[in-house]
């Protein structure tokens, strides 16, 4: 890797701001078009949104010395691209294929749903773990299912294999990721890139068949997993006693409706937890990120040895690293084991991994804000794709022609997407939406 | 100003919650529930442990011993329509009571299929058992059906002969790892590229010999040598229009290794998506009594994968050392640089090993199709063996990946007569591949070099 000409790592020098940067007002304007555009204005402000941002962009690029905000400015651009792109589908779809067709109202919802609901968040933390791994120090670590596991596992064994209350659960839930990271890294972690790849992709394997062993049933519960232990946890579900939305009005509501998206209560518990999880895993991971520990994690991501040269434990780092972001990986494993009420093996296969990467390189690398965008675009896409897919496909006389598409097809389609976005996302644009194109990882060794 | 825009922001949401809980009521419909999809978007489909909805509950017992329940034996539900082969929908292993919970998407015919291989130590079916039962739902919810099986005692095969049936059965799955681990081995060597798409072109293989076999009718051998020389044209167009523009664009390795991920996602579900997820057979070899051959037995079929794959390993090893075209391989793997400078055209070569590369592994997938069946993840799950194979021997060398290869292989159907339990077998394989990368991360036979 080269370090000659570019120092991401540091930060850049400030050249002396004779005044404060501002913002352009271009960027506000475009944020809220592009807000507007995918919620309230079903797309038609949105192409706006694209035009202000460029603006805000080209004005910034201009004059850098006296603007800032560029990436406020990139979210609105993509904003305004997310609702343009639904408007055209949705009115092309409407008009070609009919009203009676596809009810893009109800795609939109799920997709709104699913982006803002517990699965986004079980994929947010796994990719804010990763995005330490991969994004700030290097570490190619294919294995984030296997951290998810062992912190599902670590529950959902101690109170129903070994009968033992719920709090203890959650410390062994969350110390069970930590020793997976030592003795997982204490060997691999001298590993090139690749070998650490399949060493830790291998290790997620290992987790997970022996979790789902008919050997070893009485203690993980065999390929049915264990269920019965997150009663403490919805007990706890505020939103079951007492109407935070309408006190003093009648108790209890079924169901939480926000402009065309609906929550049941479960999921409205869960979705306090989740983003409360991922507000304060963004701020520590942003807190060590700008630390002096986090500028060194990112000196070895970017020359490991010119690091070692310096005199640094390059490897007790990379060990602090892996401990850090696995514990990330095993609080995903956790909050998807406590939002489900079930641990089941299959569910922690090695594709959780490689779309939690695909979360996090959506969003972008060694940004603190690119896992949990990520996260969001990836569910929008995926449960959006899914609805319409099934939509298109159902009934008696479906939209899509049977020959070319069925029901059991249609939900294949968004990861045959997933697959080909993955791909055109690293080739074309590897830094994802925030992220920076030098700053990732990706050159081998 | 960043403050204003996020008040801004923040404003907008909460203007969003503020919204009455039934203005939007009317465009909510009930039916649709948009938390429904639950868990993760994995195709395995989660197995619940009392389904809310319809779902079949088999009982195993066996009729020999006045009704006793087997435990732990595998049971596979499949759909079962007029007119089109039997779709799988689930699997669950029996419990102590004998019962198996299988989820089913409605009412319908279903077959239950029994696992043989799966029944206790020392027991077989008796004749008068069949290893299917179908079973009709008229109504949602449960159904509840009993499978009664006969069963009779085998004499207790002496651990010599169990040794030599799994040491053959070893040095067949071995073969058939290393003839994909030469590909994956080869295409390493020259291009650099940890390729995690290697699996689907094993699927690849025995999907094309499926699909010229079932879909145009030829016959099983004819239409494995289509599907070996069309999986040679898949590696010569994937080539060129995937990893040559991007070896030109300069991308980096680790770069071209996500994209093989991406890869690998994609014709993983396109592959399910042309043929569904439910096992599917060829129309010739497939169930062939053994023969014996002095202390072991085997069926034809197998002799004949054994025998293939060791003439096409030879052939290939030959190639790749007397060869032109063998001794410009190894330049380029050498030192690609060196070798573009003394005249050779380098992507001439790589296009070369892709070509043959993916010729050997499709042939691996042609043979185990013939050797057992046909699914969309069948190369997924060999994948980790195949690497586990090639880190073994040493990444980028030839006789280290059939070396390491063949252990594999062995070790995998051995290891249960030596206590590894027979539903992980494969956990032994890639403990193995770990171990590996930390003692002597070049492999047995890799060249030492600073890898770590």
């Amino acid at each position: 890797m080269n370090t000659t000409e570019k120092s991401p790592a540091t930060e850049e020098p400030k050249a002396a701001p004779t005044q404060a940067r501002r913002t352009p007002p271009e960027v506000v304007t475009s944020i809220v078009l592009g807000i507007l555009g995918i919620t309230l204005a079903l797309g038609f402000t949105s192409p706006f949104a694209i035009i202000k941002g460029r603006q805000a962009v080209a004005k910034i690029d201009e004059d850098p010395a006296r603007y800032d905000g560029r990436p406020l400015a990139m979210v609105g651009q993509v904003l305004g691209i997310v609702g343009t792109v639904w408007l055209v589908a949705w009115l092309v779809l409407s008009f070609t294929v009919g009203f009676a067709g596809i009810d893009m109202f109800d795609v939109l919802r799920t997709a709104l749903n699913q982006a803002l609901g517990p699965n986004a968040i079980v994929y947010a933390l796994a990719a804010i773990g990763l995005n330490v791994h991969f994004g700030y120090t290097g570490l190619l670590n294919f294995g984030q299912a296997g951290f998810m596991a062992v912190g599902a596992y670590g529950l959902a064994v101690t109170v129903v294999t070994w009968d033992q209350p719920f709090v203890l659960g959650i410390l062994v839930a969350l110390l069970a990721p930590v020793l997976l990271a030592l003795v997982l890294g204490v060997p691999t972690l001298r590993l090139r890139a690749d070998y650490l790849a399949i060493a830790t992709i291998a290790t997620a394997e290992i987790l997970r068949l022996v979790f789902g062993a008919v050997e070893t049933k009485s203690v993980f519960g065999g390929s049915n997993g264990l269920n019965n232990y997150a009663g403490t946890y919805q007990d706890a579900n505020i939103f079951r006693t007492w109407d935070v939305f309408n006190p003093g009005g009648a108790l209890g509501f079924d169901r939480l409706d926000l402009w065309i998206m609906s929550f049941s209560k479960r999921d409205l518990w869960s979705m306090v937890i989740g983003w409360l999880l991922v507000a304060l895993c963004c701020l520590v991971v942003w807190a060590l990120m700008r630390s002096p520990w986090g500028r060194l994690l990112r000196a070895i991501r970017e020359d490991e040895d010119a690091v070692r040269s310096l005199g640094k434990n390059v490897f007790a780092y990379k060990m602090q690293a892996l401990v850090l972001g696995g514990l990330f990986g095993g609080l995903a494993g956790l909050y998807l084991a406590l939002k489900q009420a079930s641990v089941v093996p299959s569910d922690y296969s090695t594709n959780m991994t490689f779309l939690a990467f695909v979360a996090l390189l959506i969003g972008g690398a060694a940004r603190v804000a690119g896992p949990v965008i990520g996260a969001m675009i990836l569910w929008f896409l995926i449960s959006g794709m899914r609805e319409f897919f099934e939509q298109a496909t159902a009934g008696a006389d479906p939209v899509m022609p049977t020959w070319l598409m069925d029901n059991t097809q249609a939900s294949l389609i968004r990861f045959v997407a997933v697959g080909l976005g993955l791909m055109l996302l690293m080739i074309f644009r590897p830094q994802g939406i925030f992220g920076d194109r030098r700053e990732i990882a990706i050159d081998g060794r | 100003m960043r403050q204003r825009v996020f008040t801004l922001v923040s404003v907008v949401f909460f203007l969003l919650l503020l919204q009455p809980a039934n203005a939007f009521a009317e465009t909510t419909s009930p039916s649709a529930s948009p938390t429904a999809p639950s868990g993760t978007p994995s195709d395995e489909g989660a197995e619940e442990p009392l389904p809310d909805g319809d779902y079949i509950r088999v009982t195993l017992t066996d009729r020999d011993k006045g009704g006793a329940p087997v435990p732990d034996v595998r049971l596979t539900v499949a759909a079962v329509e007029e007119g089109s082969e039997p779709e799988d929908v689930g699997e669950d292993v029996t419990d102590d009571q004998g019962i198996a919970i299988i989820e089913t998407p409605g009412p319908g015919t279903y077959v239950v299929t029994l696992d043989e291989d799966t029944l206790p130590d020392g027991v077989e079916l008796n004749d008068a058992t069949s290893t299917e039962l179908e079973i009709t739902a008229r109504l949602g919810g449960a159904t509840n059906a009993a499978f009664p099986i006969g069963t009779q005692a085998v004499n207790e095969v002496p651990f010599s002969e169990k040794f030599s049936v799994a040491m053959m059965s070893g040095i067949k799955f071995g073969l058939l790892v290393a003839l994909a681990a030469l590909g994956l081995s080869l295409i390493f060597g020259t291009t650099g590229l940890t390729n995690f798409a290697h699996g689907e072109l094993i699927t690849l293989g025995a999907l094309l010999a499926y699909v010229f076999n079932r879909g145009i009718g030829l016959p099983v051998i004819v239409a494995g040598i289509a599907a070996v020389v069309a999986s040679a044209f898949f590696g010569w167009a994937q080539d060129k229009a995937l990893w040559a523009p991007l070896r030109r664009r300069g991308t980096g390795l680790i770069a071209m290794m996500i994209v093989s991920i991406g890869f690998g996602l994609f014709l993983r579900n396109v592959f399910q998506y042309t043929i569904g997820s439910s096992r599917k057979s060829l129309s010739e070899y497939v169930n062939q009594g053994r023969r014996d051959y002095g202390p072991i037995s085997l069926a034809d079929k197998e002799l004949a994968i054994i025998v293939i794959s060791l003439v096409t390993i030879t052939i290939t090893c030959i190639v790749l050392m007397r060869t032109r075209l063998g001794k410009a391989m190894r330049a380029v793997s050498d030192n690609p640089a060196l070798s573009a400078s003394s005249g050779m055209k380098v992507d001439r070569v790589i296009s070369n090993v892709w070509i043959l590369g993916t010729a050997l592994t499709g042939l691996s997938g042609v043979l185990l199709a013939i050797n057992s069946q046909i699914n969309f993840l069948m190369g997924f799950k060999l994948l980790l063996l195949v690497f586990a194979g090639v880190t073994l021997g040493g990444l980028g060398t030839i006789w280290g990946a059939l070396f390491g290869s063949m252990v594999i292989g062995i070790m995998v159907e051995v290891g249960p007569l030596f206590g590894v339990p027979s539903s992980i077998k494969e956990v032994g394989a890639l403990v193995v591949l770990i171990l590996v990368l930390l003692v002597r991360p070049q492999g047995i036979l890799g060249r030492r070099e600073r890898i770590g």
